[in-house]
């Protein structure tokens, strides 16, 4: 029963008709995910933290306008995309995040161990820096495909395109972060 | 194969994609290239990279952050079904200057009328003075009052619109009145009702606003002028004479024809027959010509300027036989 209340398409429908406790159900669904593509596309966890917070509030605002014609997940990336490109548009670039920041810190019931999370951490940092140097297209079919972990079909329909054109552009972005990657261990492999 | 499609085809061989005899082919080029097999290792390390398991970020406090900062903001705005909803208000049309007039037509008919053939006819005046025993202020004084003057049939016409003018035609012209009634020119967008216009309308504004031209519905079938079954309508362009009194009626449509609504249906009727023929100026130049109002059918010679009213005038003669005209 609890099950069938918590589903998208119920807490929605009890949203729209004035239940704030249901967006509140929402919210915590999805800040994760929401702020995990905020995270990969801006790269400052403060500007994710905007964004995340812009994201909800045009879910807030246009949560009539959902007609169900997809996932209500598929519905809140794409606003959660769009933020994201519009706020790289709109603000200047700002420096990558360090993981040691306050807000990058792992929840502690599920933190790996220490010698796996500093182990983790470096990369992590690495794969964002790599990251910046790519264009917000490519940012984007990155995160979808490999933080969030979305089909071909999910990626169509959250960020518009054909096929063919996700397939294209994903297979450019692994070229470029595979191009960044290695020049940046060639770099490392010199000095 | 070559590097070069190799290079292609790597990322689609390094997440597994790549099956088959391309797959094989490419592993066959991977052991005799070392560049390429290089390429494909780096490849592979970053992809390993990108699909490492991440580290869970930190969103406490989210929510309450989201509320104390974006809530009341976005609160103020209408959210689904919250707050009041305010009535959806009729929208205002200003009315066509035709609609203004229709009160009263045939006074403001009758005032534009002499206005202008008295601003015609003063220097026709002045030139006959010296010939003509009266002067011309006892003949435009002799016409009849305005509210006389004005057909009453124009002035039943709600949309009817009313084109006055006076020509003076050679030296022994008559300034003639003709009356037209013209189809309104009113257009309404509305998206509660079917937008109906003129041809003229339509036409003019196609041109300025071609979006807004291409909402238009086609005109009605009944309304066109040449029917499939046997009717036709006439137009503005018809001559009276040919108009026979069958056509006067609302010819009715055909049974697979849109009705348009009654309140609508005024606005786009054809407005032809309202045309009032105006007879050949006679020898003396003053008070032979006359008009007929063809609704009517009655002739009525007091709107011509100049000519006494004459009572002698059968009603439903035919235009152009009972003025004397030739």
């Amino acid at each position: 029963m609890a099950k069938a209340i918590d589903t998208d398409a119920c807490l929605i429908e009890r949203f729209a008709r004035g239940d704030t406790a249901a967006f509140d159900r929402l919210f915590l669904k999805y800040q994760d995910y929401v702020y995990k593509i905020c995270l990969g596309v801006v790269g400052n966890p403060e500007d994710a933290r905007d964004c995340t917070q812009e994201t909800f509030l045009k879910v807030f605002k246009n949560a009539k306008e959902f007609r169900g014609q997809s996932a209500l997940s598929t519905w809140i990336y794409r606003i959660a995309v769009n933020q994201c490109l519009g706020s790289l548009r709109k603000k200047p670039k700002s420096p990558v995040a360090s993981l040691d920041d306050e807000n990058c810190k792992e929840l502690p019931d599920t933190a790996p161990p220490p010698w796996v999370s500093a182990e983790r951490k470096a990369e992590e940092q690495e794969v964002r820096e790599i990251m910046e140097g790519l264009t917000p297209d490519y940012k984007t079919v990155l995160v979808l495909r490999y933080y969030q972990e979305l089909s071909y079909e999910e990626m169509m329909q959250v960020l518009g395109w054909n096929l063919a054109v996700v397939k294209v552009k994903l297979h450019r972005a692994r070229q470029a972060f595979a191009k960044q990657y290695a020049a940046r261990q060639k770099t490392q492999g010199a000095t | 194969m070559n590097c070069q499609k190799v290079e292609n085809l790597l990322c689609a061989y390094v997440e597994g994609e790549l099956t088959g005899r391309q797959g094989e082919a490419l592993e066959t080029h991977l052991g005799q290239c070392a560049g390429c097999r290089e390429e494909a290792e780096t490849l592979r390390s970053a992809i390993a990279l990108l699909e490492a398991p991440k580290t869970m970020v930190r969103t406490e406090g989210l929510l309450e952050e989201f509320k104390a900062k974006y809530l009341p903001e976005a609160e103020a705005v209408p959210a689904p079904r919250w707050g009041i909803r305010l009535p959806v208000m009729p929208r205002f049309e200003w009315p066509s200057l035709s609609q203004v007039l229709v009160p009263m037509g045939g006074l403001a008919a009758a005032a534009a009328a002499a206005l202008l053939v008295a601003v015609h006819s003063q220097p026709v005046a002045q030139r006959t003075a010296a010939q003509e025993p009266g002067p011309a202020v006892s003949r435009m004084a002799a016409m009849p009052p305005p509210a006389e003057a004005a057909p009453a049939a124009v002035a039943s016409l709600p949309a009817a619109r009313l084109n006055v003018s006076a020509t003076p035609s050679g030296e022994k012209a008559t300034p003639s009145l003709r009356v037209s009634a013209r189809e309104p020119l009113h257009m309404r967008y509305s998206e509660s009702q079917p937008v109906i216009a003129s041809r003229a309308a339509h036409r003019r504004h196609r041109h300025q606003t071609s979006a807004i031209a291409a909402a238009i519905p086609p005109r009605p079938a009944h309304h066109r002028r040449h029917r499939s079954d046997g009717y036709q309508v006439a137009g503005r362009n018809t001559p009276a004479s040919l108009v026979p009194e069958s056509i006067w009626k609302q010819v009715p449509p055909r049974h697979d024809e849109v009705v348009p609504s009654p309140e609508t249906q005024w606005q786009d009727q054809v407005v032809m027959i309202r045309r009032t023929a105006t007879a050949a100026p006679a020898d003396d130049g003053y008070g032979e010509a006359s008009s007929k109002d063809l609704v009517t059918g009655k002739t009525d010679k007091s709107i011509a300027l100049g000519g006494s009213p004459s009572p002698a005038a059968p009603a439903g003669e035919p235009v152009g036989d009972s003025g004397g005209g030739r």
